[in-house]
This record gives C-alpha cells, structure tokens and sequence, in this order.
C-alpha cells in the first residue's frame, strides 16, 4: 500500500518534470516503490499458492514482467512521433493506472496464513488459509496445511540467530557464490541494455525504425518466456539452463 | 514433471481463489516491466530530448543527453530495486 503511494509521487514528478534534476527524482521514487512491490509479489505468490501449483503461480510474475516491457515500448511507439509533452508524458502517465489497480486490489487480497504465524495469530492464519482454499477452519486438510506452516516456522526459530555472515561459510558460501554468478552473467548476456538503452542504441546505428525494433526484442522476450516456463519443469532447471546458454554464446 | 493444470487427486478445498490471488499479484509485474521498459523508449524521443537536452548535442547536431545524464536517469531505479531486493528476499 505505502509502496504504491511512493510509486505515485514518482510517477506525478516524472511527469511533470521539464528537466533532468525533477525526472531523476521522479525515477528514485518510482524506482523506490516498484523495486518493494518487486520483491514482495514472489514471497506472497508462494504463501498463498497451494502447493501443486505454486511454481506455475511465481512463473506467471516473471511472464507479467515481460508483458509490461512489450506494452511499455508499444505505448513508447504510438507516442514517440508526438511534437509535444503527451510523447513522454503519456508513457509515463499510463503507470497510474496500472498503480490504481494494483492499489484497490490490495485493499481485498488477504494477509498470507504464514505472516500470520510468524505474529503468533494462529486463529487468524486458520482463517486466512480457509478462505484461500474455500473450506471450514477446522477441515482436516486446513489443519494439516497450518501445521505444516508452523512446524515450518517452529524450526526455523529452532535454529537460532542467523547472521548474515553465515551465509557466506562453507558449503552456504558455495551456494551463494554459484548463484551470484549465475545473476552476474545473466546481466553479462547484455539483456537488460537492450530494454534500457536499445531504443537510442538502434536510433544511433542507423535503423531508422528503432521503435517497432524495440516492440519486436520485447514481443520475442513475451514469446520464449512461454517455453522456458514449460521447460523449467519438464526438462528440469541444469538442462534447462545448459540449453538456454546456446543462444547468447552463438550470437 | 510437465506444469500441472489441474490438482492431484484427492486433493480437498478449492484452489481457485489462491490462483486468483497470485493471478491478480502477478500483475505487479506488468507494473515493473513497464517502468522498466518506458525509459528505453523515452530516452530516444525526440521531443524529450528537446526538452531535457541540457545543450549537448550529438554527432548530427540534434538535441541529445550526455551518456552520464542518461545513466544517471536509467540506473537510478536499477540501483535502488538491487538494493532493496538483497535487503528483503529471504
């Protein structure tokens, strides 16, 4: 909810920004909001998806992520030939109402059964998860599916006080240090200057239509997240990854 | 396992409305990805750099920002997004 208001005050200064300084600002504070909401979706996708479906459930955030950048640069297309302030502030503006829905939307999505055992509200989780599934708080597998939560939860209390410094010994350290550098080359591959800078990156090549050249790297992102979110289980996540690797390394 | 579109056997309660929830959530992303995906485009409009071009301009003389302003716009909310992330994830 707060995160969503940060997200609006930066919207409002990027749009009516007219120089660097108040868009800079403009894009702290939505950069502020968006990067809470971000971290935020996965954690509650997974409270609240049952089980069986939970990974289809988080895979559709990463397939939503890829959907807004293609609207984003659609949205950059119809405006971009405007010979006034609508071509940027329009883009821009739009963010509101993906915001709004977003807002109201919190207003009736209910807190996580799991959140409510950490505070140590057990009847509250009951009744959180009951609706979730549609059954009575007393069902068998309401019970079973909450004890489960807390058995959870009653362990990791069990383990003491983690530091942060744990997560870098041993066998821990290992693990942390291959997925750091699995983020790192992802952001190597260079994805993520084709969605930032591509745009004036193909404009300054000479491609005269660098706008539809946008909408088509964002449409093929749409496309082949479909495959990989299908492949990811079926093939598994190593095989998966191996395959992947191909097409940065051909290129 | 191929991606299950329907509950094991057996399974009690309804998972619609929990599919719904994290249905609904996921449109966070949209949010993100659009926020990410706007700037790209806005930097190379015209009529921003117009506006928001400081006095630089490019080889063929047009309206244009320094690659310092442009990253400095990008790579603020990157930097912050990171940060919070690390902070937060469990």
């Amino acid at each position: 909810m707060v995160t969503m208001v940060v997200f609006c005050l930066g919207v409002i200064l990027q749009t009516i920004a007219t120089d660097i300084p108040v868009f800079t600002a403009g894009r702290f504070f939505a950069g502020y909001g968006v990067g809470m909401v971000s971290a935020l979706i996965p954690l509650y996708q997974s409270e609240t998806a049952p089980k069986w479906i939970r990974g289809t459930v988080v895979g559709a955030y990463q397939l939503a992520i890829t959907i807004g950048l293609l609207l984003a640069a659609i949205v950059d297309n119809a405006t971009k030939d405007r010979d006034d302030t609508g071509s940027y502030r329009i883009p821009i503006a739009v963010q509101f109402a993906w915001a709004l829905i977003i807002f109201f939307g919190m207003l009736l999505l209910p807190e996580t059964p799991r959140m409510y055992i950490k505070r140590g509200k057990p009847e509250r989780a009951a009744k959180s998860l009951a609706t979730l599934r549609r059954l009575d708080t007393d069902h068998p597998a309401i019970v079973e599916e909450l004890g489960e939560i807390m058995a959870n939860h009653e362990y990791e209390m069990s383990l003491g006080k983690a530091t942060y410094l744990d997560c870098f010994r041993g066998n821990l350290g290992k693990r942390l240090a291959t997925g750091c550098l699995l983020q790192a080359l992802q952001q190597l591959t260079g994805v993520n200057f084709i969605f930032y800078y591509g745009t004036s990156f193909f404009k300054r090549s000479g491609i005269s239509n660098s706008f539809t050249v946008s909408m088509i790297t964002s449409a093929v992102n749409v496309a082949s997240t479909f495959p990989g979110l299908y492949l990811v289980e079926a093939w598994g996540r190593r095989p998966l990854l191996l395959f992947g690797q191909y097409f940065p390394g051909m290129s | 396992m191929p991606i299950r579109l329907t509950p094991p056997p057996g399974t009690p309660g309804a998972a619609w409305p929990a599919i719904c929830v994290g249905l609904f959530v996921a449109f966070g992303g949209v949010l993100f990805g659009y926020d990410t995906g706007t700037i790209g485009g806005i930097l190379a409009m015209p009529y921003w750099l117009k506006t928001f071009s400081t006095g630089y301009t490019d080889a063929d003389g047009n309206p244009a920002i320094t690659s310092s302003q442009s990253s400095m716009i990008v790579s603020i909310l990157v930097s912050v997004i990171e940060a919070i992330e690390t902070m937060t994830l469990p």
